[in-house]
């Protein structure tokens, strides 16, 4: 009896193995996005959620010091200049705003509005924990995707554009 | 000239790799504060409590925590506040549900079972007459 | 040329354990004897091979030769030489190294122990020959996955270091005791697998719970050891004042250490009543297993955790493998070899039967842990979300075993073999049971206060196993002789010792207060009935570190206790800095500052903490450990025949 017991164990440490590490899902699927009141880059003005709803956009929540965004940059370059493109809006978490300036005055801006999370409360309300992450956000305003880590060409057409093409039927 | 650099950089650095949020609580906030923060995850780090970690998360979450204790808010309300956002991942108490049935009762079924085997054995008599 | 001579000695050892095995599971035709004298010199080549291997690690790592890639990770120039040596197991290849190292020598030592009879010399040979297999697959092991020889083409000037949270004293000791703990669990189970290749019906299958009885101990001794350092570590290195996190690697630890305590108890029934053999057998299985387990979890990357070494899957199906190996193999043995015993009614007030229940007791604890460090994973896979499980869990769950266990351990004491008198055990239990509830109120009345239900359960509990501990002891020495009063210190010291920890946690845990609190110069705050107060910040420097030097003063209403020195060191600027906390402790209590950062406006935040009799919690094991090496001192020759002759 003990032997099947192993048996089983076995099996679960066996398949554990290849499991990796797996991302931590985010229970704001399907709800509305959080309400945030965020000043933009270099300015005074205000911009809140309810400025955003309308159409299918994404945040993306983004940082200098933060190695994969740096690395996602050029794609969201390249999406923001292409036909599928849709309105990016950047968050700009916990970075010093001369920093953010200068990089994407160098690199280019793919962002319809860059706001800027300094407290880093926002982050929190979206349940951010390693940028970069990029939410999907329908014409109400509901998060539909969350991705964790950059994006790139393939993640764009095997894990986002499908979910973009349900939301269009 | 070099050692003041580097006083420098070693006073910015220790300024920015901390582990501790000032506080002015009374000794039931503080209490509860040190309950919580034991309770909650660091999302960013290898299996550590928000009070264990100097991750830059670790310490927003703590003053988030701070700031709601000091607005009242009760425990409940407080791991509420981090479900809603972060998911049963970042408490450390796995919450009573559905998928977790078989977690929480374990201590009993382990115990009715193995206490079982120990009747068996020491009864065995018993046992075959059944 | 030294890393070179390392691998040829690694595989030396290889082969001297390919044939330890081959010829001790007598595969070949050559008489006992001859197999008896051969094995121990095959065992002592094997032995001698690994230890000139880690010599040559060690020599390696003390002459700063970076062409070898583990010594290019894990130290540098500047490192001092005790850690440059201590840098052997400070990563995955060289602490696995370490590990079969330990194997070697309790083959060694178990090898050259003292034969009794012919009986006892096939069984010997056949553990040796299953020692020497599970020897050779974790030399196989390291030379294809982990070579810890591996060298370097272009060897780097410097080296990358040890993580400085590794550079303590504790190091030095933490690992090695604990992996002699893990690897001592293999003799145990390499008797009681060579009891079911070897015996016949009768008597003879018995044999090995009374060689194994001593092995499990002295390997329970140093698990005991090795568990209680790492919580004194982390206490003091880590700068939070925990002393126990749930992390799996600990409950890789906690788990076999249970098990081992189960099999030294139900040892004791095998050995003496001739019962519960293919429990026990089954036990000596499940600790070592857990061994092999709590070093795959480690190595594997299966699980976070802050103790576990670079993943690699390849390392991990190996371990894996061997695992199932070894406890599949030995789990389809025993269910093909084991004769069934006579069925014998226990009495249920029998010693027998309190020591059974104890061990499922035990057993549940250990299964509980588990459960809820492998919980999460099993979820992960059926797709059903990331859950974490952690010290809320685990406080509760444990205390729905642990508090029947400790009760049961206070009566078992007063049971008799066979049969108890159920008159006499309660005519003493009135006392024992009158004493703890004194016991528990004068602490809570007069010491601490009240603090809950479950507080005064525990201290009751606490006080309880100590007193049914002390008093056969007491009684023993006042009636009989003192030689029958030393056939029970053993347990007597064990009991106490785990009644002392039950106690230190206990206490601490409710009593126990902790602050957060930033202070100006000259500014105090208080905790509890101590006043700490901040004086001056200072800059300073080690060997290879920089350092911020903060003095605090811990005063009382009426006089000053002490000043501490918590500190904050950096070794270099990729790691976090260090926090070395000041600690002011006796054992009543311990004070414990631990420095924050500078928050401005000339304030510094501290982490504050009063904790009251934490020491006891290293204190118990360290005197379970006496009793289990005064065990061990009781059964040495001369004396077991005397013992084993005198009844109870």
């Amino acid at each position: 009896m003990p032997l099947l017991i192993f048996v089983a164990f076995f099996f679960l440490l066996f398949k554990g193995l290849y499991q990796g590490q797996t991302n931590i899902p985010s229970p704001l699927i399907d709800k509305p996005m959080p309400a945030f009141n965020l000043p933009t880059l270099g300015t005074d003005q205000l911009i809140t959620d309810q400025d955003i709803i309308g159409q299918i956009s994404l945040i993306n929540i983004w940082a200098t010091w933060c190695p994969g965004c740096l690395e996602e940059h050029e794609f969201l370059i390249q999406l923001s200049n292409s036909p599928q493109a849709i309105p990016i809006v950047g968050i700009n978490w916990k970075d010093k705003t001369e920093l953010a300036q200068l990089w994407l005055k160098e690199s280019g801006n793919p962002y319809s509005e860059v706001l800027v999370d300094s407290v880093g409360k926002t982050a929190i309300d979206f349940g951010v924990y390693g940028a970069p992450e990029t939410f999907l956000i329908d014409e109400e305003g509901v998060i539909k995707y969350k991705h964790i880590g950059p994006l790139s060409t393939q993640i764009w057409n095997r894990e986002i554009l499908p979910v973009i093409h349900t939301m269009q039927q | 000239m070099n050692k003041s650099i580097c006083n420098f950089l070693f006073i910015l650095f220790i300024s920015i790799s901390s582990s501790i949020v000032q506080s002015e609580f009374t000794s039931q906030q503080e209490a509860l504060y040190q309950h919580i923060i034991h309770e909650v995850r660091c999302l960013v780090c290898q299996n550590q409590s928000i009070a264990e970690s100097n991750a830059d998360l670790a310490k927003d979450l703590r003053i988030q925590i701070y700031n709601q204790i000091n607005e009242g808010k009760t425990e409940l309300e407080i791991k509420e506040f981090l479900l809603n956002r972060y998911g049963e991942f970042v408490l450390y108490e796995p919450s009573f549900n559905n998928k977790t049935l078989l977690l929480w009762f374990s201590p009993l079924i382990l115990l009715l079972l193995i206490f079982g085997w120990y009747r068996k054995i020491r009864s065995p008599l018993i046992d075959t007459r059944e | 040329m030294i890393p070179e001579l390392g691998q040829l000695l690694l595989v030396i050892a290889m082969v001297a354990a390919f044939f330890q095995a081959f010829l001790g599971m007598g595969l070949t035709k050559i008489s006992t004897d001859q197999r008896d004298r051969l094995v121990s010199r095959i065992v002592t080549i094997h032995t001698v091979g690994l230890f000139l291997a880690m010599v040559c690690l060690g020599y390696s790592f003390v002459s700063d030769d970076f062409s070898v890639l583990y010594v290019a990770l894990n130290s540098n120039t500047n490192l001092p030489v005790v850690y440059k040596i201590a840098a052997i197991w400070g990563a995955h290849e060289g602490s696995f190294l370490l590990w079969l190292f330990l194997l070697s020598l309790w083959s060694f030592l178990f090898a050259f122990s003292k034969k009794h009879d012919s009986q006892y010399l096939d069984l010997k040979i056949t553990a040796l020959g299953i020692l020497g297999l599970i020897s050779f697959s974790f030399v196989l092991f390291i030379i294809f996955t982990s070579n810890p020889f591996e060298v370097l083409p272009n060897p780097p000037i410097q080296g990358r270091s040890l993580n400085p949270l590794l550079q303590d004293p504790a190091l030095v000791i933490h690992p090695p005791m604990l992996y002699a703990g893990y690897v001592g669990l293999a003799v145990p189970f390499a008797l009681a697998l060579s009891s079911l290749m070897t015996s016949k019906e009768g008597h003879s299958q018995f044999q090995w719970a009374s060689v194994a009885r001593v092995w499990t101990i002295m390997a329970w001794v140093f698990l005991t050891g090795g568990i209680v350092l790492g919580s004194w570590w982390a206490y003091y290195e880590l700068g939070w004042g925990g002393w126990w996190f749930w992390d799996p690697v600990e409950n890789a630890s906690l788990m076999p250490w249970l098990t081992a305590t189960a099999l030294l108890h139900s040892l004791i029934v095998t050995e003496r009543q001739k019962l519960f053999n293919g429990f026990s057998i089954l036990l000596a299985i499940i600790s070592f297993s857990q061994s092999l387990l709590g070093t795959f979890l480690v190595r594997s990357g299966i699980l976070i955790s802050v103790h576990s070494f670079a993943s690699d899957p390849s390392r991990g199906i190996f371990i894996l493998g061997l695992l199932g190996l070894f406890t599949g193999g030995a789990l389809l043995l025993l269910a093909m070899k084991h004769k069934k015993e006579k069925p014998v009614k226990i009495d249920i007030l029998s010693r027998e039967s309190f020591l059974l229940l104890n061990n499922v007791f035990l057993c549940t604890a250990s299964g509980l842990i588990l459960i809820g460090t492998l919980y999460p994973l099993a979820l992960e896979m059926l797709d059903a979300g990331k859950i974490s499980v952690g010290a809320p869990y685990f406080n509760f769950v444990l205390l729905i075993p642990f508090l029947p266990l400790l009760f049961f351990i206070g009566l078992g004491v007063f049971t008799s073999w066979k049969f108890s008198n159920a008159k006499i055990m309660i005519s003493k239990l009135k006392w024992v049971l009158a004493a703890s509830i004194l016991f528990s109120i004068g602490c809570t009345v007069f010491l601490y206060g009240y603090a809950g239900f479950l507080t005064l359960i525990g201290i009751t509990l606490a006080g309880w196993t100590m007193i049914s501990a002390l008093m056969p002891l007491v009684e023993r020495t006042s009636i009989n002789t003192l030689e029958n009063a030393m056939k029970i210190l053993p347990m007597s010291l064990a009991h106490i010792g785990l009644g002392l920890t039950v106690l230190g946690i206990t206490v601490t845990s409710s009593y126990g207060l902790t602050q957060d609190k930033s202070l100006r110069f000259g500014q105090s705050t208080q905790v509890g009935d101590y006043i700490f107060q901040l004086n001056d910040i200072k800059e300073g420097a080690g060997p290879n570190y920089f350092s911020i030097i903060a003095e605090i003063q811990i005063s009382t209403k009426d006089n000053e206790i002490t000043v501490i020195y918590p500190e904050k060191r950096i070794y270099d600027l990729n790691s976090p800095a260090m926090t070395e906390a000041g600690i002011e402790s006796n054992i009543a209590r311990d004070l414990f500052v631990a420095l924050g950062e500078n928050v401005g406006d000339q304030a510094w935040s501290f982490h504050l903490q009063y904790k009251p009799l934490l020491r006891l919690i290293w204190i118990g094991p360290f005197v379970m450990i006496i009793g289990g090496l005064f065990r061990v001192y009781l059964t040495r020759p001369l004396r077991r025949r005397k013992l084993v002759q005198q009844d109870d």
